[in-house]
């Protein structure tokens, strides 16, 4: 269950995280300067609810690319790295605190756990990739956590039964890392997945699928229409986005996410009625511990995403970061320590994602949101060649 | 009211209409339906045409189109720019000074010489001196390789700059025996003057026209890109290291074998010795000159300087860098329209940090670091990393593992020193030294492009690369 917190109880504690982080990082400060901001202001900011006018660290400040970290983390406290899956090849880094760290795996386990369901299947690379791969990850000395890992732990902790459909083929491994040091995997055959549901299903048990929608895809494409009849029975509970077709190293289709749904519900057997209890989305960034959920709404033809309780966030204007009223804008999120402590200067973080408004309060805080979108302008790289073209490319 | 303007190509009859700033245009669109069909009917084209037509009429119609581009007072041309810059959205200085610039010196060079410094450095072991610097080749040249002209080459073009992405297609005429047909690539965000290149070579000699193909395509539309591949004996491609591997990896299952001509994302260098940034007599040039070299075509173009190696304090050159970047932005080439939401988006990234400098416009970012490296840029733009180093020593240890992204590097050191790092620079991997001011102006007769002579090695597969030098002493760039 998500602890309620009351405007005062989020004033509070974003007033400490925001006075460390102002003590500490010089890159905040010179930000706030550059919008006439002083601390004072931020605190008075947030006294009268326009929390907007804390000025936010773009997300992709702490991409590797742009070198920032020392600008950017506190590595005087204890912390590990949380780091992104990277699909531009360009991952984030975020130097976390243990009370933090603590609290995203519980943050994903609020929003992945359902009530009485303890079976689930995650379309998903098993625990022991993810911890390999951030073993890899380690920079400036420091461990690093893949933060796909934290929601798989979590899910690990509510789940009873759980299976990931992509692992290490251990044999094959074995006898290719002598060859050409390369790992075989596997992934979970459709009539493994199929005997599992069908179980699932026999037993008149809850069953609750997740992951990424493009490890999902393939299976899906291979079940029939009516090849199951859960009803009410069964859960989906997406994350990572990946719907343009790419997430990591996971290439696939592009998704079309009303027929995506469709096809869930044909075979499943789930009826129209439930989509918006039973199946969600979640949407979360590394650069915030925040993980909004959004169940799926058939008037808009997409995830209804509600703001995350502990954050508060805004669809800004993306050349001034102003709040705006209605329509598209970046996706702005204020969300406080736990410990008032910031490891990093990401209290406020303005992350290069569109999103329309669905529900928003007088004082510009966004309480719903939809059509979550990447910013068009993307990093490039080529000889002499423009953004459009990586797109065409 | 709106202009409307139509491309046709012979061979690629469909179209495709993109509107904006008060034009209409449209391009021919490659269909898949006749890809095979356009290849065989313009290697016919081209089997007829060049078996009746020397090499020397061919240049001089070449040398009558480019010569088009010559006078840029000529009505003619004042509209071509206003309509470039309109179409693609490239400054005016840009498409004057480096895009239809290049043409001059094309066109004006003695017919005579043309090849003459390519076959030299071909043969010749040591460093040749050129018309305008020197010229050497690294690496071992089998003299066994046979010549052997392609069939059909085709050029697979993401190109942003005015000039070059036209100027490819003379990689198919003929050199010593006789020239190719050739299918091009209208890359999407500079179709406009290789059409219109194209279309001044029409009304100067239709039947040189009619052997090549020219038409826009999406990049990685393998129903499209696989005829051509497999019509192909040479391809030529411009793009992104992404977009290449895809591309390579296609021909290895499509038509293995065959020559290809990879132009994959460079980064630029500089470097400035103490002689000129304790000298404020040539520090002053040497710092105009880099201006230009960081903010043609808002530093998305292969020769862009990036990486700036300074024998002196980072900071102080990096502050006056700066001032001056952000001068020539407000006052003679502003920031195009399709580059803005880059600036903005390292603004937001960078106005924070202490090792950043940023301009409130958001259109100047100077990184500077005490300790060098060489240094990716996350973004293309007016954006560059200053760096201090104690000698080129220096600068080609942090370079030379980095062979893959050299092109350009922009040189300020004294006389002695230019031919040494032409042979330094050039075995770290680097192909262009220019003086400041320069790194846009390659002279195509004397240069080669990221180490090949494409026109030779289409033909003849040799396995060196060249460097060349673009002046002889200081003093031809400094008054």
């Amino acid at each position: 269950m998500k602890k309620k917190m009351d405007e005062s109880q989020y004033k509070e504690m974003l007033k400490e995280s925001i006075t460390t982080q102002w003590n500490k990082f010089e890159y905040f400060r010179n930000i706030c300067k550059k919008k006439n901001r002083s601390i004072l202001d931020l605190i008075k900011a947030i006294d009268n609810e326009e929390y907007y006018q804390i000025p936010a660290v773009a997300a992709s400040a702490f991409k590797k690319s742009k070198g920032l970290f020392k600008e950017l983390n506190d590595f005087s406290q204890d912390g590990k790295f949380q780091v992104s899956s990277s699909t531009s090849g360009d991952p984030s880094y975020v130097f976390t605190n243990p009370p933090e760290l603590d609290k995203v795996v519980d943050n994903y386990r609020l929003t992945f756990g359902i009530d009485d369901v303890s079976r689930g299947i995650g379309f998903a690379p098993a625990i022991r990739i993810l911890d390999a791969l951030s073993k890899k990850a380690g920079y400036m000395g420091h461990q690093s956590l893949s933060r796909m890992k934290f929601a798989l732990d979590a899910a690990k902790i509510h789940y009873k039964e759980l299976i990931f459909t992509l692992d290490v083929n251990l044999l094959r491994t074995l006898l290719s890392k002598a060859v050409n040091g390369k790992v075989v995997l596997k992934k979970t055959s459709l009539d493994e997945l199929k005997d599992i549901i069908s179980a699932a299903e026999r037993e008149h048990e809850k069953i609750g699928l997740g992951g990424f929608v493009l490890l999902l895809n393939p299976y899906l494409d291979q079940m029939k229409e009516g090849q199951f009849s859960f009803g009410d029975k069964a859960y989906f509970t997406f994350s990572g986005g990946g719907y343009s077709g790419a997430k990591g190293a996971i290439r696939g289709e592009k998704v079309n996410k009303p027929e995506m749904i469709k096809k869930i519900a044909s075979v499943f057997g789930i009826d129209k009625k439930l989509f918006s209890t039973n199946i969600k989305d979640i949407y979360a960034f590394t650069e915030s511990p925040a993980t909004s959920e959004g169940y799926w709404n058939e008037d808009i033809d997409d995830y209804l995403f509600e703001t995350w309780h502990e954050s508060r966030a805004y669809i800004v204007d993306p050349e001034t970061e102003k709040p705006v009223k209605s329509g598209e804008g970046l996706l702005k999120f204020i969300t406080p320590y736990t410990n008032g402590n910031p490891s990093a200067a990401n209290v406020s973080v303005l992350q290069f994602d569109t999103a329309t408004i669905r529900g928003i309060k007088p004082n510009f805080i966004v309480s719903h949101f939809s059509h979550i979108k990447r910013f068009r302008n993307a990093s490039v790289e080529g000889c002499a060649y423009k953004a459009e073209e990586l797109a065409n490319a | 009211m709106k202009t409307e303007i139509k491309f046709h190509d012979p061979f690629f009859t469909s179209s495709l209409s993109d509107e904006k700033n008060g034009l209409k245009i449209s391009y021919p669109l490659a269909d898949e339906k006749n890809i095979k069909e356009a290849a065989h009917q313009i290697r016919l084209n081209a089997e007829i045409y060049f078996s009746s037509h020397s090499a020397d009429d061919i240049r001089t119609i070449s040398d009558k189109v480019d010569s088009c581009f010559d006078d840029l007072t000529k009505p003619e041309n004042i509209e071509l720019i206003d309509l470039i810059q309109r179409s693609c959205g490239f400054s005016k200085y840009d498409i004057e000074h480096w895009g239809l610039g290049l043409f001059r010196s094309i066109d004006s060079y003695d017919p005579g010489m043309r090849g003459y410094f390519i076959n030299k450095a071909i043969k010749e072991n040591g460093t040749i001196q050129t018309n305008s610097g020197y010229l050497k080749r690294f690496g071992y040249i089998n003299p066994f390789n046979k010549w052997k002209e392609p069939t059909l080459l085709s050029h697979f073009i993401s190109g942003n700059v005015v000039g070059y992405t036209a100027i490819l297609s003379k990689i198919g005429l003929p050199v010593k025996i006789k020239g190719t047909a050739q299918i091009l690539k209208l890359p999407s965000a500079a179709s406009f003057f290789p059409m219109i290149y194209l279309n001044k070579l029409e009304t100067i000699d239709p039947d040189l026209r009619k052997t090549i193909a020219c038409g826009y395509w999406k990049g990685g539309d393998d129903s499209i890109e696989r005829p051509i591949i497999e019509e192909s004996d040479a391809i030529n491609i411009l793009s992104s290291d992404q977009a290449i591997n895809d591309l390579l990896t296609r021909i290895g299952k499509y038509h293995r074998g065959i020559t290809t001509l990879l132009h994959g994302h460079k980064i630029g260098i500089a470097y400035i010795s103490r002689e000129f940034v304790n000298d404020p007599d040539r520090l002053e040039p040497t710092i105009n000159g880099l201006v230009s070299d960081i903010s043609a075509f808002d530093g998305g173009a292969c020769y862009n300087v990036k990486n700036i190696y300074v024998q002196g304090d980072p900071r102080k050159f990096a502050e006056m860098l700066f001032a001056k970047l952000e001068l020539f932005e407000k006052n003679v080439s502003h920031v195009s329209v399709n580059a803005r939401s880059a600036g903005t988006s390292l603004y937001q990234v960078y106005s924070g940090s202490n090792e950043v400098i940023s301009s409130e416009e958001k259109s100047v970012f100077i990184r500077v670091r005490e300790n060098p490296e060489f240094w990716k840029p996350d973004e293309l733009f007016r954006y560059v990393q200053v760096m201090r180093v104690t000698d080129e020593k220096e600068v080609y240890e942090h370079i030379r593992k980095h062979m893959h992204y050299l092109q350009t590097a922009i040189i300020a050191v004294p006389d002695e020193k230019i031919v040494p790092l032409l042979l330094l620079f050039g075995k770290a991997g680097i192909s262009n030294i220019h003086y400041p001011g320069s790194a846009p102006l390659i002279n195509v007769y004397e240069e080669p492009h990221d180490g090949e002579f494409d026109v030779i090695r289409v033909r003849y597969n040799y396995s060196a690369r060249f460097a060349a030098t673009n002046f002889k002493i200081n003093s031809d760039w400094i008054a």
